[in-house]
Order: structure tokens, then sequence, then C-alpha cells
């Protein structure tokens, strides 16, 4: 469990007595009062929850790097999306008429209308590039 | 019972991974039961990921290999289609698998998954099950015909990729045009109705972008954004100078920090992606949804509420875990219940603890919570998990001592998709000089030969 520190906003581990990030005392109180005595992580912990500095956290957002980034955190942040098909309602066989009957407007793609390829020698869509440097990296 | 090179070599994972199941069959019921298309992101994609009620939650899967872009960084080097992907009746079948595993949200990719015949009816039958269904595109054939059809299948939420504006996204796409067109193409899912949100890549050649990018999305009415680190596995492997090396993060991370403050204030919420990080002083306003919370990096998910399906069928913990370790089975020889329950692929995560880590992070403060940063990362840089050199807080604490550590390709990737080749580490002076500056000039195809091992 991580608490944060008051100084710098950073994590601090929980068997860290001082901020990784910052150098701050994380128990500069407790220290005081412990007379320098070595305090044990659990006594650490409940100190920094009195004080307000725990963190309970062991909740994440999941994420993958070919995901889709989540969306504004509200309750009910999607339910105006989705299209006609929208509500969560929508059935199978409904949506899947749709597909059917707009299959046309799929592209067809791929490497009938891609850029120029031929297997991994032979990206070439830019050519040499000349002048596709872009913004590059400062 | 999911035989994979891994088992032979990590057979004690294997009776872990059977003891570590996704619950019982009455509680993957009630999982399943939940109408997630209706649950907002809060409830639905974050998590307490330290239980241990594993399920594969948040699900990336590729359709097809086959795409009308050849990117210059891509993981997973597509362009034409796997010789033996799922046809749409199978890959009907897989969603009632994941329905019934308790998946949330299905995130289709390619390739370009618009380019696979069953594309509409996959992600209708995803919806109509209960399943949130996203995607991620470049966008280029996404047409105002398509955008509608994908609201009519139910398509809740779509990221179109923009790796920098204008000419170097395109350089990056090798496509001369291809910015424009994923642009146009937020417009048309946008009047469609559909969420639009986007992600980049960032690295040494478009990192001086980021600013500028996240106006024009702003403008476009992109809610969210993700943004991950260019890692070198497929195509970038073969680009070992457009990566980012450690120290880079230094300068990187709180200017995205900035970003993100700024776009709570505006409307636009920055997700980082998990190879983003970890634990500098920013790391708790990047991982937070709102302000009121915490949340910080917990480790890598692959395998415990994260799952990656190739179009040929072959399951992993990650969409972008390299194929030639991490496959832990394939959907047409196992159930989807068989290879999350049984395949010590999958279930290296749920048994990862701190006496897998070594180098740095075996020594960092952080370790227990970190347990490594992102596993395909670490993989694609050292050639194993465990020790991820793109690092905020190590990167700091190495200029504190007047180093920085820079990234030497060694070996070259062997040109098959989700491959990689590996680094080694080159400790030196914080301020030595930089070897190969990438210039304003700089092309990418050139780079990108695979002789270009430095």
């Amino acid at each position: 469990m991580l608490t944060r520190c008051l100084d710098c906003r950073g994590f601090i581990p929980d068997d860290c007595s001082a901020c990784p990030h910052c150098g701050a005392v994380a128990d500069a109180s407790a220290a005081a009062q412990s007379g320098g005595r070595a305090v044990s992580p659990g006594v650490r912990l409940l100190r920094r929850a009195l004080k307000g500095t725990l963190i309970a956290g062991s909740s994440m957002v999941l994420a993958a790097c070919y995901g889709c980034p989540p969306d504004s955190c509200g309750s009910l942040d999607d339910d105006n999306y989705g299209g006609s098909g929208g509500g969560g309602t929508d059935t199978g066989g409904t949506s899947t008429g749709a597909a059917t009957s707009t299959g046309g407007a799929l592209p067809t793609g791929g490497s009938d209308n891609g850029p120029s390829m031929a297997g991994e020698g032979g990206l070439g869509g830019l050519g040499g590039g000349a002048g596709f440097g872009g913004a590059a990296a400062p | 019972m999911v035989l994979g090179s891994a088992e032979r070599l990590l057979p004690e994972l294997t009776l872990q991974a059977r003891t570590l199941p996704g619950g019982t069959e009455r509680e993957r019921e009630n999982v399943s039961a939940v109408d997630w298309t209706k649950r907002g992101t809060r409830e639905r994609r974050r998590l307490d990921v330290l239980s241990t009620s594993f399920r594969p939650a948040y699900v990336v899967w590729e359709l097809t290999l086959r795409c009308d872009h050849a990117c210059t960084h891509c993981g997973s080097r597509a362009s034409a289609a796997r010789k033996d992907e799922l046809s749409t009746e199978e890959a009907l079948g897989v969603v009632d698998q994941l329905a019934d595993l308790g998946a949330r949200e299905v995130v289709l990719i390619g390739g370009e998954a618009y380019l696979h015949e069953g594309f509409l009816e996959v992600a209708a039958k995803l919806r109509a099950v209960g399943v949130q269904v996203v995607m991620t595109t470049g966008g280029r054939g996404i047409d105002e015909a398509l955008a509608r059809s994908m609201a009519g299948a139910g398509v809740q939420r779509v990221s179109v990729s923009l790796d920098g504006v204008g000419a170097t996204h395109d350089s990056m796409r090798n496509l001369r045009g291809s910015f424009e067109t994923g642009r146009r193409a937020l417009g048309h899912l946008r009047a469609a109705g559909i969420q639009v949100s986007s992600n980049i890549n960032v690295n040494r050649f478009n990192r001086g972008d980021l600013e500028a990018l996240y106006a024009i999305l702003l403008a476009e009415g992109v809610t969210s954004w993700q943004i991950q680190l260019t890692t070198p596995l497929g195509r970038a492997a073969d680009r070992p100078r457009m990566i980012l090396q450690p120290y880079d993060l230094l300068e990187l991370l709180p200017r995205i920090a900035r970003l993100k403050e700024r776009g709570r204030k505006e409307g636009l919420l920055i997700a980082p992606g998990n190879n983003l990080g970890y634990f500098g002083p920013e790391e708790g306003l990047l991982r937070s949804l709102d302000e009121a919370d915490a949340d910080h990096f917990q480790g890598c998910q692959a395998g415990r509420f994260v799952l990656g399906i190739e179009s040929h069928g072959a399951v992993k913990g990650c969409p972008s875990l390299q194929s030639a370790h991490y496959v832990g089975g394939n959907l047409r020889q196992h159930s989807l219940q068989e290879i999350w329950e049984e395949a010590p692929e999958l279930a290296l995560m749920r048994a990862r603890t701190t006496a897998d880590l070594w180098g740095y992070c075996a020594t960092c403060p952080f370790a227990k919570t970190c347990l490594g940063g992102c596993s395909f990362t670490a993989h694609a840089l050292l050639g194993r998990t465990g020790n991820n050199p793109y690092c905020h807080f190590r990167a700091r604490k190495m200029r504190e001592q007047g180093l920085r550590e820079r990234l030497v390709q060694v070996a070259a990737a062997p040109g098959q998709p989700f491959d990689s080749g590996s680094f080694e580490i080159v400790v030196e002076p914080f301020d030595s000089q930089e070897p190969e500056p990438i210039t304003a000039g700089a092309s990418l195809l050139s780079l990108g030969r695979p002789t270009a091992v430095s």
C-alpha cells in the first residue's frame, strides 16, 4: 500500500520512512515522538492513515497499447452513444441485419487500396520521405 | 490441457494457473449477466486489480491483420491478412465465450477491424450480449456510410490513431494524406453518434507534436486520448533510432502531466498507456480518472484482467505481448475458458512477485507495487520481463547520480508479427553526447532498414 507525500504529492511505499521523490520525512512528527526509534511499517501506515495521507487504492484503469482509452468518468457517460443500436437494448438480430444491409459500405482496403508494399522490405508509400521529417523531436 | 512452450519451461506456473481460476461457475454467470453497455467507464474499466478473481474484463481482439496502412512502427507488422484467420462464424462463437467469461469491454482492432468481412456482425453480437464494443483504427476507410453502420451495429466508442500532426503522422503511417483521412474519420464517427477518442505512440520522431496535436483533438471533439510509448516491437524494432531513450522521459512525462491538467479543465481526458510511467511525481495525476482519485500503476494486468486475441485465434494475456513467447493456446483447439484457466502463458502475471524482478527493478522501492512495469515493453527491450528501463522514477534516480541509461540494439527482430530484438543498457554520464540525433529531415523508412543495428 502506498501513501502520498504531503509536500510533493508523490507516492511513498509503505516501507519507506521518507519520500523517495523529494526526501521529505513521511512521519516527521511520529519520528520525533518516537525519539528516533525504528517504527514498523504497520505503525507507519496507521499513523499516515490518521494523518489522512493513506492511500487505500487497489483500483486501476485497465489499458492496453492497442486498446481504446477510457472516456470521461461519469457513470452514465456512454448512455447517449452508440447510434441507433444504442441504449444496450439492441438485439443481435436487429444489429446484424444492419450490418448485412450495409455490408457494401465496407472499404475494400488491404493491399487493394493500401500503400504500396511487398512484404517487410516493401514499405514504400512515401518513398524516400524527402520533406517528411515532420516536426522532429526537440 | 493447453500445451505451450512456457509450460515445458515453467511447470510450476501450470499448477499456479490452475489454482487461480476466473471464479466459480456461479460467479461467472453473475458476471456475464451484467449489461456492460449500460455501465460507465469508471465501473467498467476501473477495477480492483488486487482481487484474485481473474477474468478477461478488458479484451483487445485483432479481427484481421489486413490493413490499409503499413505503418513504420506497427507492432504486428500489419498489411495482408493472416492465412488462417477466424471466419465470421468462428468469431461469433468467440463472442459467446467472451461474454461467458465476464468480458466487459472488447476493443476491435486489426490491421483494420473493418476489413474483416464479419466486423459489423461481431460488433453487433458483442453489443447484444452486453459487452461494450469499441474500436481502435487508423480511420482511413471510415466514411459517412461505414460510421453509420458501425453505430447501427452498436459500436460505442472509436479511438482513431493520430501519431503527430500532418506530415509527422503521414511519415509514421507511411502514407501521404493519412492524417487528413484520420481526422475526417473522427468527424464521420461523431456525426454518427459514436464517441471519439484518439491515441498516439510517442517516440523521438513525433514527440515534438504533442501540444499541437492536443489542440487539434480538442477541436475535433475528442474526449479521451491515450498516450503510450513506441516500443521496439514489430516494425518499430526495425527502427531503433526512432524509440525514446529512457532519459527522454525526464522531459516527456512533465509535459504530458501539464497536458493532463489542461485536459481536465477543457474536457479531454488523457489516459496513459501501460508503458508510460512509472512513479514519478506526476503518477497520481496521470493514472487517475478524477482529481479526487489517487490511482497509480499496480503492475501488468496481462492475463489477470486483460486479454488479447490474434486474428487466427491465438490467445495472449495482452495484445502486444510477443507472440513467440506468450501465446497460451488457440481458439480452434481449445475453449477460451481452457486457455484462460490452464495456459501458463496466461498465468505469468498472476504469479509474479518481486522475486521475478532483476536489474534496477529488483532494487526499486516501488518493486512490489509496480512489478517491473509493462511486460511486453520490458521484453521488447531486454529480452525478458522484470526489468524495465522505460521508467520515470528510475531515470530521475539515475540523473540524481549524474547518470543516464542508453539503450543500444544488439539483436534485430526476425520480422514476424509482434516480434522484437533485444537491447543492452549502457550507463553513461548524464551529459553524454547524443549518438544519433534524429533531425527534421530524417526518413523513417531509411531509419528502418533491419541492418541498422547499432
